[in-house]
């Protein structure tokens, strides 16, 4: 049985918040990743910091910068559960 | 059994060093974009007509000087910048250094060169080809750069750095490690310059097939980011496999210096403190395969590098390629 664990929003809020300095209370679900200056790169870099607290591998070609904070949740909540 | 031992090293940059904001003045970029996306400050260029072969010879130079001696029964250097496509540039090299004679070759690795370079130099030691090699990673990266390019013409720059190598005992400090490689060929375009080569013809050689911007180096960076990041931790964590230690005994990390953001991420894979990590693109920017020479020496000079240091080498580059060692740095004079 597989002990994976799909990253709860708490979990990506966290890393947004403690790695990129964003601020709990600009971390909604509707927020869009420009306004809180994510570029390209940090999306990478979250994808990076998730795939080591999960241990799986995460692919990143759907990522991009335009979406939202639930956009980006989705996407590497999908990329983790194809990596299982 | 003889291990290769690191007896001396030195570096040279070229005279042309140019700031953020003097790229700001001749593109669209800033330096507040560069330092957050980079974390680049400056970078040196060469002067026109300032081959590979002159950067390589000043930088191994001073890697002899600081060996003791003028000798080594090799000259091997990893670039991505030959004088030119045919011959290799080791043997001007070579020459210039009054080695005239001695073999010498160049290793195609990219941004991975010096680490392939110093395993080619490690079998001649562990052979008994070669009592002493020198080992030289040199770039003249800016003469394969599209100068308005911003996404490349703000992360490369020119420099050399250089090694010897010494047939010694595996227990002495600065013997290398294993030293771990692997590749990928299905990621060529990745990190390319297109044209030239036998697959697609020179552009001004070929019209109507080739776009004159194949000349130039080109990346995909987003990608090269996860790859670099994945492939520096695993093999530096097979690296320290190797000698027994783990990531938190590791004192100083040189990664291959092409991105900031990119070192940082590698020591929060590996679990090594961001204090760690020795940091030189500030100054110099990406130089490609003269990047882990060049930081080596310039922490080695300042003093961030010390004798008993537990020290691991890693990088990712072209090929795609990658590799990583480890060694306890050696007591040493600066060039």
């Amino acid at each position: 049985m597989s002990t994976f664990t799909p990253p709860t929003f708490d979990m990506l809020a966290k890393i947004l918040e403690e790695k990129f300095g964003v601020l709990r209370d600009d971390i909604k679900p509707d927020t869009l990743l420009e306004d809180i200056e994510l570029d390209s790169l940090a999306l990478i870099e979250v994808a990076l910091t998730l795939q080591k607290q999960l241990g799986v591998s995460i692919p990143t070609e759907d990522l991009n910068s335009g979406g939202t904070v639930a956009d980006l949740h989705e996407l590497v909540n999908t990329a983790a559960g194809k990596a299982r | 059994m003889r291990a290769a031992v690191i007896g001396g090293i030195g570096s040279w940059l070229p005279p042309g060093l140019v700031s953020n904001d003097d790229l700001a003045d001749r593109m669209d970029t800033s330096d507040a974009w560069i330092r957050t996306r980079t974390g680049i400050r400056t970078r040196y260029f060469v002067p026109p007509g300032m081959p590979t072969s002159r950067l390589a010879a000043e930088a191994g130079a001073r890697a002899l000087e600081s060996a003791g001696t003028a000798d080594a029964d090799a000259v091997v250097l990893a670039t991505t910048t030959p004088d030119r496509p045919c011959p290799a540039s080791a043997p001007e090299v070579a020459r210039r250094l009054g080695l005239t004679g001695v073999p010498a070759f160049d290793v195609s690795a990219v941004c991975t060169g010096f680490l392939y370079a110093l395993t080619a130099a490690a079998g001649m030691i562990a052979s008994g080809a070669a009592e002493q090699v020198l080992v030289i990673g040199a770039e003249a990266f800016s003469t394969i750069v599209d100068p308005h390019d911003r996404s490349s013409a703000v992360v490369f720059g020119d420099g050399a750095g250089a090694v010897v190598l010494r047939a010694g005992d595996p227990g002495e400090p600065g013997a290398l490690g294993r030293i771990v490689l692997g590749s990928d060929g299905s990621l060529a375009d990745l990190i390319t310059v297109r044209a030239g080569g036998s697959e697609r013809p020179h552009p001004e050689a070929d019209p109507g097939r080739s776009d004159p911007a194949d000349r130039y180096f080109s990346m995909r960076g987003r990608e090269v980011f996860q790859h670099a990041v994945t492939r520096m931790s695993q093999s530096a964590r097979e690296a320290l496999a190797h000698t027994g230690w783990r990531p938190g005994d590791v004192d100083r990390l040189v990664g291959h210096q092409a991105n900031l953001r990119i070192l940082h991420a590698v020591a929060e894979q590996l679990d090594i403190p961001v204090e760690r990590l020795v940091v030189h693109l500030d100054r110099v920017g990406n130089t490609a395969a003269a990047s882990i020479p060049l930081a080596l020496a310039h922490a080695h000079a300042t003093g961030d590098l010390v004798p008993g240091a537990r020290v691991v080498l890693a990088a990712f580059g072209g090929g795609a390629t990658w590799g990583a060692t480890a060694l306890t740095w050696p007591s040493l004079k600066a060039a």
